[in-house]
């Protein structure tokens, strides 16, 4: 039996050794990932023009053709496009892919920044008062831990409902409505709502307060927040100029993992048929019904689900490879 | 008092604090719809069901009498009192696309989702602590690389991608695991009055009516989607077990007892393990609403008609308000629950949980 060997000093020293670009392999291959899905959504309208005759769709009818299955690749049709169900109509898989990108990213860099910000102000303000109104908060906090999304997101749903339903518009079966010919701002408003939205903004901050005040407690008594204190700093000032900067890392690291995570649920919550907030997940869970394909071949097909599927897991492994490189910069950089 | 009994009493009243938290924000968000609508809520199954056959003043006159009746024009408190009373009174109120009580609706379906949790908990669980200890003993090791290879991919996997892979396998290729509940025979022979059903756990019952032929199909049934949440769960507890472990294994106390001669083995499985538990449990009972969240999905990717299936079908239908609160209600009880039982495990395995504050999971 021998005793261990692999003690703090021997795996530094293993780690030092490896040159930095293969120590940082993964980030960068995570930071490649996203940035070329970013520049995919950015280029979005060079990539996949939309028709400028009809209005504008993140989906691209390719009309309504009499054959018994998908249309595969072809020129003007690059990956082909599957068959929706409901119509019979053929959907454009590239176009979608694209057009989804951008939806996808946008979706999760605003679940992101706004649960972000809920949670820094929530998380640092409670922190800094301390005491009793610490504690109602942390228990607020605590409380919402308790609630699943899925909730959240039905919720969110039936309340928008309502509130289209209370200006007068007519809710129909399988949640269709028309908005009137002239509608007022506020049914405008609402009918751009994505309700999944506001239920993963609502329903995930709470990681980020919890973060934002555990570090915001930990640096309260430090010297320099003293100093700045006894130099007459108020409380805001302190709050946003001092304490809120020094904890924001941890909080991008969070970040940066969770663009991901939010866009993978929201696919997710696509696939099963509770919205159609998330273009990939309506491809994939129209794909789903060609992944078998004549005498059990799972190829015959395969552009209509392989694409899609691809495209989605890197995009939830690039961010994570991003965050967990950010989070060893950042543990690098404080020791 | 024993702090044992202390921390459970404590523990015990934060159940229904934390419902009254959460259900208040709800309730004080919907007060942005008007009475109007939000008589939705309480509406009986008469003007529910016939909501496009009631001609507009029926359905004004209806409406006002339940805008009275449960107080939807007073102050906020009193509406939210009424509300709670409501909900233990009527039952969460009558769902049309349920064509019944809400809490009456989801009771029944609990079981096929209950059977997924149970098996899921079972085998995510040990397999989860087992593998993190392993992995993390001897940092760096063959096992050890082999486990995070194997958790990144488990964790990088959305769950709908791992079913359709599964599926695609399983069912496609070998035609051994299918999706549903039961066989087309089995599910209708399972209706008929001849089978008992004592708990609805379709693996129990069917033990119970001693029917080895129907056990062996809810099996072969819960293998893919056991699996598919399993994979999803068991990455992230092992993780958080091996970095316990990993700090753990430094202690004095283990020095001490690897001086003294004690085996390896026995280190790890008696010493090092009690006191991973800890951090293991907590963070489980953390990610309550995160498994049950993943579960129901899971749920309703393989066709398990069970609470999942009858939520989301509602909200797609149109407006159900009622079974929107009623879900609410139930899944934060249900993970309240959870959270309870492992909290209390935790008090049970590590008694310096049970001095601290009530509600530390992470600090």
């Amino acid at each position: 039996m021998t005793i261990h060997d692999n003690n703090q000093w021997h795996d530094q020293a293993r780690i030092k050794r490896q040159p930095a670009l293969v120590r940082n392999a993964s980030t960068w291959l995570g930071a490649l990932i996203v940035a070329l899905f970013v520049l995919t959504a950015l280029a979005a309208p060079l990539l996949a023009p939309p028709d400028p005759n009809v209005e504008f769709s993140t989906y691209r009818d390719f009309g309504h053709v009499i054959q018994s299955g998908p249309l595969q690749p072809q020129p003007g049709l690059i990956l082909g496009s599957v068959t929706d169900p409901a119509n019979l109509h053929q959907l454009d898989i590239w176009y979608s892919l694209v057009w989804g990108t951008r939806s996808a990213l946008r979706f999760g860099l605003l679940v992101v920044l706004f649960t972000g910000i809920i949670g820094i102000v929530l998380g640092g303000v409670s922190a800094y008062l301390g005491g009793l109104s610490n504690t109602l908060i942390v228990s607020f906090t605590d409380a919402f831990l308790a609630f699943p999304v899925i909730a959240g997101v039905i919720f969110f749903q039936q309340f928008i409902l309502m509130l289209i339903r209370s200006t007068g518009v007519s809710v129909y079966l399988n949640s269709q409505w028309a908005l009137p010919d002239s509608p007022t701002r506020w049914q405008l408003f609402l009918a751009g709502v994505d309700p999944l939205l506001i239920a993963f903004i609502v329903f995930s901050w709470m990681p980020y307060a919890r973060l934002v005040n555990s570090v915001v407690l930990a640096t309260r008594q430090e010297e320099y927040i003293l100093a700045s204190r006894s130099l007459g700093a108020g409380p805001l000032r302190l709050i946003f100029r001092h304490l809120i900067p020094n904890s924001i890392s941890p909080v991008i690291v969070l970040a940066a993992r969770d663009v991901g995570y939010m866009v993978l649920l929201q696919a997710g919550f696509t696939f099963i048929g509770l919205t159609h907030s998330s273009e990939w997940g309506v491809l994939l869970s129209l794909g789903r019904n060609y992944v078998i394909g004549p005498l059990g071949d799972p190829f015959t097909w395969w552009w209509t689900f392989l694409p899609t599927t691809l495209a989605i897991l890197l995009f939830g492994v690039g961010w994570n490879l991003l965050g967990d490189g950010l989070n060893k910069w950042l543990d690098r950089s404080q020791s | 008092m024993s702090p044992l009994a202390r921390f459970l009493l404590l523990r015990l009243l934060l159940i229904p604090l934390t419902l009254l938290v959460v259900t208040a924000t709800l309730m004080g968000l919907l007060t942005a719809v008007p009475p109007q609508v939000r008589a939705l809520l309480y509406l009986p199954k008469r003007a529910l069901d016939n909501v496009f056959e009631l001609n507009m003043d029926e359905l004004r006159q209806v409406t006002d009498r339940y805008i009275q009746l449960h107080h939807l024009e007073d102050p906020f408190p009193v509406q939210y009192a009424d509300w709670v009373v409501s909900v233990f009174t009527h039952g969460g109120g009558y769902s049309p696309t349920a064509k019944g009580d809400v809490f009456d609706a989801l009771l029944r379906r609990t079981p096929v989702t209950a059977e997924l949790t149970l098996y899921s908990l079972l085998t995510f669980i040990p397999l989860g602590i087992v593998s993190g200890l392993r992995a993390g003993w001897k940092p760096g090791g063959f096992l050890d690389k082999c486990f995070r290879i194997g958790a990144y991919i488990a964790t990088s996997l959305p769950p709908f991608i791992t079913a359709l892979v599964l599926l695609g396998i399983f069912y496609v290729f070998l035609g051994w695991f299918p999706p549903g509940r039961l066989g087309t025979a089995f599910s209708q022979e399972v209706l008929s009055p001849k089978f008992h059903l004592f708990t609805g756990l379709m693996t129990i019952d069917s033990l119970l009516n001693g029917r080895l032929d129907i056990f062996i199909d809810s099996v072969r049934h819960l293998v893919l989607p056991v699996v598919t949440v399993s994979l999803l769960y068991w990455a992230t507890l092992s993780r958080i077990v091996r970095s316990t472990i990993i700090n753990e294994r430094r202690k004095e106390y283990l020095t001490a007892a690897r001086a003294r001669g004690i085996p390896e083995k026995r280190l790890l499985w008696r010493h090092a393990l009690r006191n991973v538990l800890s951090p293991a449990l907590s963070s489980s009972a953390l990610a309550a609403a995160s498994l049950f969240t993943g579960i129901f999905m899971i749920e309703i990717i393989f066709d398990l008609k069970g609470v999942a299936d009858l939520v989301v079908h509602a909200s797609s239908v149109g407006l159900d308000v009622p079974i929107a609160m009623g879900f609410s209600v139930y899944a934060i009880c249900i993970i309240l629950v959870i959270m309870f039982v492992l909290d209390v495990l935790r008090a049970i395995l590590d008694p310096r949980s049970r001095e601290g504050i009530i509600y530390d999971h992470t600090r």
